[in-house]
């Protein structure tokens, strides 16, 4: 999604969006799969957790050529931002916490991030790989994105 | 497919369009946010300002590009501010659920991080009262050529 979009001025929305939004989504889920299958780093997670954000708004842009379906996989999308969101908060608290007192304080604060953290990571992973990223369903997506119709 | 007497919005119009509808969303949580008293508000000025930002990155083709910069910057000053609240409010969330005992670095944490949160808070609320006494929203409708 880095790279601009270059639409086509003389065609209508609904035929911009079914040519140019099944790549977008192509590209975020091969960003997801390379998250899942390694250990991902802070840093990472945040980037990742960007990228979700960013996809299911510019898909919410093209809501209305498309039909409840696209609600359905944008709540999909916004489950897996939460659990992103999450799990970026442990970080961030992790930094909050130690630029008050220095360095992280507290062995139960630790423990307590730390087992968020982890709960968080692997609701993250079931939520991809056995909702959005479950077997057939980049293809679905794609599908789907392809068959937009005249904007209401 | 299109029928003659609705007929199909250009591109251009429909990127225009969806700038317009989110502009208008924004103007509204800025407001909500100028005023005090509202804690759900800043969740949805981030949101707000997030749909924009994106808007204006997807559609930046049909809109001024010196303008659509100036006004991206001037959205990342307002999500800077929100951000900055939003980490509070967590982070003394994520203490509460920590349940750490009274009389421990707990309590110390929890007077720093609601002095900070406070002071976040009325700089969101400043920030969000001079965009809407400088009426943004239609400056910058004006300025995208809305």
């Amino acid at each position: 999604m880095a790279k601009r979009i270059k639409w086509d001025e003389a065609a209508t929305a609904a035929q911009n969006a079914r040519r140019k939004l099944p790549a977008l989504v192509k590209e975020y889920f091969a960003q997801g799969r390379a998250m899942v299958r390694g250990k991902p780093s802070p840093a990472a997670i945040h980037r990742f957790m960007l990228r979700t954000g960013r996809l299911a708004y510019s898909l919410e842009l093209f809501q209305s050529c498309y039909g409840p379906g696209l609600a359905h996989r944008l709540d999909a999308l916004r489950r897996v931002g939460q659990f992103l969101q999450d799990l970026d908060d442990c970080a961030a608290a992790r930094r909050i916490y130690g630029g008050i007192f220095g360095r992280m304080s507290g062995v139960r604060l630790r423990r307590f991030l730390d087992d968020r953290a982890h709960r968080k990571v692997a609701e993250f992973r079931a939520c991809w790989t056995g909702e959005v990223d479950a077997k057939g369903q980049e293809r679905a997506w794609r599908d789907y994105l392809a068959r937009a119709r005249q904007a209401r | 497919m299109p029928s003659v007497r609705n007929p199909a919005p250009s591109m251009r119009a429909f990127a225009l369009q969806q700038t317009r509808t989110l502009l208008r969303r924004l103007a509204y949580q800025v407001s909500r946010a100028s005023r005090p008293g509202d804690p759900r508000m800043v969740d949805d000025l981030r949101a707000a300002v997030g749909r924009l930002n994106r808007c204006l990155r997807v559609f930046g083709q049909f809109l001024p590009a010196g303008k659509s910069k100036k006004v991206h910057h001037e959205l990342q000053e307002v999500m800077d501010l929100a951000d900055a609240l939003r980490d509070w409010d967590m982070a003394l969330e994520l203490l509460r659920e920590a349940r750490i005992p009274a009389g421990s670095n707990g309590s110390k944490l929890t007077v720093t991080l609601s002095r900070e949160r406070k002071e976040a808070e009325t700089r969101l609320r400043a920030g969000a009262r001079r965009l809407v006494r400088r009426s943004f929203s239609q400056k910058w409708r004006a300025g995208l050529r809305l």
